[in-house]
């Protein structure tokens, strides 16, 4: 059971408690550093960029009008912190033609899929993970992994709740492409 | 979005989640600390310049006011500066009475504790 509310922490905080920053850390670095992770692919550059992210929050708590949740807004600022690392390094990423992901459907990959065991059906996900750019990545991570609704994921990406149901649809698709064709390798 | 009989979600729910390096809080804490030292100067950086900017400001409308406006309407009266050496005078003869009172005190002090220590030393029971 929780103890004490986000609220509570960001009050004591803004009094001068600098030591309570300490909790909201300890309850979101973890999260926080696993989708950075996630997105750049750099243990370094993770750690570095999920210590940015803290001090932003920390830095701009007073801008927190609580419009959406606590967690919302810290990894509003982790995507926007993960996106702009991604964007000062070029990488080139698969384009898939959109018959071959309409092509596609979730039946044949889960049968396929179901063929292995869980460490290669891992590693598999995260190979295909990989071939993903940075924005789709994290679209998908927040809602499978940190299970964010449609429209946090809209408020985190600034994006518009129907522009992110169209994308996590495509992207959807494509991970289904590309674990198909892991499969037939 | 249905996540019920989705494969993603039963492949991504059973992602293990990333270990944090050993030494991250610690980090984080150091740089809030960082933070909050520079946030304090800045804001008192910003406390001084307002109150020199206020100041310099209130002198300025003084200094117009007074001398162009004319607003309090005042004649200041200027001292008659032929007695001014007789003051300079009074003056340095209080300040030398005054420096030669702070040594002889200082000297009077100093003899009178080396003369107890050296009581103290002939006959220590007699002045406990």
């Amino acid at each position: 059971m929780e103890l004490y509310t986000d609220t509570y922490y960001i009050k004591r905080i803004q009094a001068g408690d600098t030591a309570c920053f300490a909790c909201l850390l300890d309850k979101y670095s973890r999260q926080v550093y696993s989708l950075i992770f996630k997105v750049v692919r750099n243990r370094e550059d993770a750690e570095e960029l999920a210590q940015d992210v803290f001090v932003k929050v920390y830095r701009y708590l007073s801008s927190f009008k609580g419009d959406s949740s606590f967690s919302t807004w810290i990894y509003r600022i982790a995507y926007n912190t993960a996106i702009s690392e991604t964007r000062k390094k070029k990488h080139e990423f698969l384009a898939i033609e959109d018959a071959i992901i309409n092509n596609v459907s979730e039946e044949e990959v889960a049968e396929a899929l179901g063929r292995s065991d869980t460490s290669v059906q891992m590693n598999k996900l995260d190979a295909a993970l990989e071939q993903l750019p940075p924005e789709e990545r994290a679209i998908i991570l927040l809602f499978y992994i940190k299970e964010k609704t449609i429209d946090d994921i809209a408020d985190i990406t600034g994006l518009s709740s129907s522009n992110v149901k169209v994308k996590l649809h495509r992207i959807r698709k494509k991970l289904f492409v590309i674990l198909k064709g892991m499969e037939e390798q | 979005m249905n996540k019920n009989n989705d494969i993603l979600n039963d492949l991504f729910s059973r992602m293990p989640e990333e270990e944090l390096p050993q030494s991250f809080r610690i980090n984080v804490m150091r740089k809030i600390e960082m933070e909050t030292e520079r946030i304090r100067i800045q804001s008192e950086r910003w406390g001084w310049t307002i109150v020199i900017i206020t100041s310099l400001l209130i002198a300025a409308l003084a200094v117009v006011s007074i001398l162009y406006i004319g607003i309090p309407k005042i004649s200041l009266p200027i001292p008659d500066l032929t007695m001014l050496p007789f003051y300079f005078y009074i003056g340095m003869l209080a300040l030398v009475l005054l420096g030669s009172d702070y040594l002889f005190r200082k000297h009077f002090r100093k003899k009178q504790f080396t003369h107890k220590d050296k009581q103290q030393e002939a006959d220590p029971i007699s002045l406990t």
